[in-house]
């Protein structure tokens, strides 16, 4: 996990929020895709979401995890849910095996799209922050400090075991051993080696706790200080009223849906 | 000359270990001393570093007999935390000894402090501090993992001396490095000693050992072996039986001496050697 | 048991000692993903690491550890694995519990493990997959052969059901013999610092009695001396070798059949 001065995070409106603000953001677009009774808002949030991108310079891997994971995700609930969901009335394409149902392609969109608000803003959150800020943030409300070792613990120590095992999955390839050989014959060169590692890892766990321990971790009744400052402005208060206004209005237009008394869904046509 | 550390009959065996480790060990140290602890691999050096500074009995399961006392404080009634401002713990592998939550060497050597609960511009200045007398200043905004070895053994001795502690433990801290990171690591330690801190050092070097130490307490089996002044130590016959490889000195010296040449006393040391030699000849 | 010793015993698994192995563990369940994936299998083996983590520090660490997971794969590779944490943290309390009930012992014990758990993950991943999802979560191994069995079968539950029990079988089974395996492994010094099964009867045997007894001995054994001596812990070989006709205590063969004895008590 790189720092403040090395990582890849550019420098833009969204890198500067505050993280709560962000959390905020997530939690508030998600819920609010979630509860609508179709696609659209969701969509409208989609749209919002690849400007933010943009906003904070990242649209690029923004884009390609959107598409990368929307795409695939949209042929195979369209094609699952969309012939073959029980709640299917009308008709609105015949593929000759099968027929696209209403009704289940419309849950099938609905679905997506609230997927893809999920990963888009916990991308964009993810990308824009520095990891040790986020803890930081979460310390300052109160959260204890042995959740924030796990979390940023994970992010430092998983990257590195990967690289580990990726250097002796080069060493085999190297060996010629990735072509040639069925099943048997890789398992039998690779298992080997990661009894090692893994197994080295585990006694390395002994001493890194000893050294978390010598640092005073885990010390009760005492109010954890960071080093790093995570500076709450102005720009955050009203963005996260913002977020928190328009969750409420979803939720009350949603209330009022239900209960019948404005309509919010689009009728959509097709052939019983 | 006060006492800083005091171990009185002190005993030691891992839960489910075949044997105990450390039996009835009993050494005191002064403050300011250099005192070194050499012993074959097994004789419970590392174990009684371990015991120094609150390992055990706080995070390591078995049973033990006898006290260890660091400055007044007995360890068994302290908690390793209190512990630390009184006395640290630097080991071997230097990867170990990061906290894995830094993004940036700043972060790390101020992982204590933000455990203890210091306020930020105290945390920012002991930071720059001890970054000057580590000679990592230009380290700070870097990734510790993306750092060599002996680097990394300079942030963990950062880390450590950072919680302002008046007694260091190095359990063979520099056996990862390469010899200018090794270098590195002893000239500060050096420079400590002379300010001040007691060092308790374990280490294999011999040569090294016998110029720095005051004090010298060979291990053997868990036991104490021998205990003295680097001079009587090492020119002692006994103690070669214990895995000890004694500096080259006095071997030097032993030849001479079979040599039928008269020699006062057997040299430890480059110096001495020197002069044993200028004698001589 | 009450709540309040209930609640006292689970976080008292929370030690530095345990939590420092999370990460740890989460790494061992991504390398199981990068492992099958070099093997070219369509399995996760993201469960390993869970497993292992069970052996050493109990139900409720490994739980967290597998939410942990979620959490991280949600974070760093798609948000998608993160309503699946539901089914990692019921697979680790399962497997926890189980393991601490002395059932990875036996081979009839991993075995039941391993159907144990990989029931659990077919239910409720397959509930999560369909009541969340509708049923896939793009172009993967479990969601294609979903889709054909869907054009089969007609029903999107019950294909769910069977893509994922049938891919849960596979998958728990060589994750619970990798863990197994890598358990049987660790050095027994490293494992009783963990010790789950409950050590109080190992109180009495830790006792400090050798610290007169082997003065001489030790002595002796430096000087070269074999040792006419047989204390309790030398005990096993010395009977190995005995039943072998009475050889010297050096040789290297009653060693080893002095060292497998212990392993197997």
């Amino acid at each position: 996990m790189p720092g403040p001065a090395s990582n890849g995070i550019p420098d833009s409106l969204l890198a500067r929020m505050h993280p709560m603000a962000k959390i905020a953001g997530v939690c508030s677009l998600g819920l609010a895709t979630l509860v609508w009774p179709d696609f659209t808002l969701g969509l409208g949030i989609i749209v919002v979401l690849f400007i933010a991108a943009v906003l904070g310079r990242v649209l690029r891997p923004f884009s390609g995890v959107m598409l990368g994971f929307g795409i695939p995700v949209t042929l195979m609930l369209l094609f699952i849910q969309g012939c073959y969901s029980p709640r299917n009335t009308k008709v609105i394409l015949d593929l000759g095996f099968a027929q696209l149902g209403l009704e289940g392609s419309l849950y099938a969109a609905k679905i997506v799209v609230t997927l893809l608000v999920f990963l888009g803003s916990f991308y964009l959150t993810n990308k824009t922050t520095y990891m040790g800020r986020l803890v930081a943030a979460l310390t300052q409300i109160g959260v204890p400090s042995k959740i924030g070792y796990l979390i940023l613990a994970s992010l430092n120590v998983v990257p590195q075991m990967q690289r580990r095992i990726a250097v002796i999955e080069q060493s085999q390839h190297a060996r010629g051993l990735e072509t040639g050989g069925g099943l048997i014959s890789r398992a039998r060169a690779f298992l080997p080696l990661l009894g090692p590692v893994v197994l080295s890892s585990l006694t390395d766990s002994q001493e890194r706790g000893m050294t978390l321990e010598t640092r005073g971790f885990g010390i009760r009744g005492v109010r954890q200080t960071s080093y790093l400052e995570v500076v709450w402005r102005r720009s955050d208060t009203v963005m996260t009223i913002l977020f928190t206004v328009f969750l409420v209005l979803a939720l009350v237009l949603c209330c009022l849906s239900r209960a019948g008394l404005i309509t919010l869904a689009i009728q959509w046509g097709g052939r019983a | 000359m006060t006492e800083v550390i005091r171990v009185e009959d002190f005993s030691f065996r891992y839960r489910d270990a075949d044997r105990t480790t450390l039996k009835r060990v009993s050494f005191s140290v002064e403050q300011g001393s250099f005192f070194c602890i050499v012993g074959a691999n097994g004789s419970g050096k590392s174990t009684l570093c371990n015991a120094l500074v609150g390992l055990i009995p706080h995070y390591f399961v078995g049973k033990s007999k006898g006290s260890v006392s660091i400055e007044g404080r007995d360890v068994a009634s302290s908690t390793i935390a209190d512990l630390s401002r009184h006395v640290g713990l630097v080991f071997q592998n230097p990867f170990n000894q990061l906290s894995y939550t830094a993004g940036t060497v700043a972060e790390e050597l101020a992982f204590g402090l933000g455990n203890h609960g210091v306020s930020r511009e105290t945390m920012h200045a002991k930071v720059a501090r001890v970054a000057a007398l580590m000679h990592i200043e230009d380290l700070l905004d870097k990734n510790p993992l993306e750092l060599s070895g002996g680097q990394v053994q300079r942030v963990a001795l950062g880390s450590t001396l950072i919680m302002e502690p008046d007694i260091l433990v190095l359990d063979e801290c520099t056996a990862q490095l390469d010899p200018l990171g090794s270098e590195e690591i002893f000239d500060i330690v050096k420079r400590l000693n002379q300010k001040g801190i007691t060092v308790v050092m374990v280490d294999h070097d011999m040569e090294r050992v016998a110029r720095c130490a005051d004090q010298v307490m060979v291990l053997g089996a868990g036991r104490v072996r021998a205990l003295g002044a680097p001079e009587e130590v090492f020119t002692d016959p006994e103690v070669e039986k214990w895995g000890i490889d004694i500096p080259d000195y006095v071997k030097l010296g032993r030849g001479l001496k079979d040599a039928g040449f008269d020699l006062s006393d057997l040299p430890v040391r480059e110096d001495q050697a020197v002069r044993m030699i200028r004698e001589t000849l | 048991m009450s709540a309040r010793s209930l609640w006292r015993g689970i976080t008292a698994q929370f030690s530095t000692k345990s939590l420092v192995l999370i990460p740890i563990a989460v790494g061992i369940n991504l390398i199981g993903g990068t492992l099958s994936s070099a093997l070219k299998l369509p399995l996760f083996l993201d469960m390993i690491g869970t497993t292992v983590i069970a052996c050493l520090s109990g139900p409720w660490v490994a739980a967290l550890c597998g939410l942990l997971t979620n959490v991280f794969l949600a974070l760093v590779a798609n948000p998608v694995y993160l309503p699946y944490a539901l089914s990692s943290v019921l697979c680790g309390l399962v497997i926890g519990y189980m393991v601490k009930a002395g059932l990875f012992k036996r081979i009839w014990g991993v075995v039941l493990v391993w159907l144990a758990c990989a029931l659990v993950n077919t239910v409720t991943a397959s509930l999560i997959t369909v009541f969340v999802y509708g049923g896939a979560t793009g172009v993967n191994g479990t969601s294609v052969l979903t889709a054909a069995l869907v054009v089969a079968v007609k029903n999107i539950v019950i294909s769910v059901l069977s893509s994922s029990m049938l891919e849960n079988l596979i998958d728990k089974g060589i994750t619970v013999l990798i863990a197994y395996v890598i358990v049987r492994r660790i050095p027994k010094r490293f494992l009783s610092q963990y010790a789950l099964d409950g050590s109080k009867d190992q109180d009495d045997l830790d006792d400090l009695d050798d610290l007169d007894e082997d003065e001489d001995k030790e002595e002796r054994e430096v000087a070269g001396v074999p040792s006419r001596e047989s204390s309790v812990r030398r005990g096993e070989i010395d009977s190995a070798a005995e039943s072998d006709g009475g050889t010297s205590t050096g040789d290297p063969a009653d060693l080893d059949r002095g060292r497998t004895q212990r392993s197997e008590r």
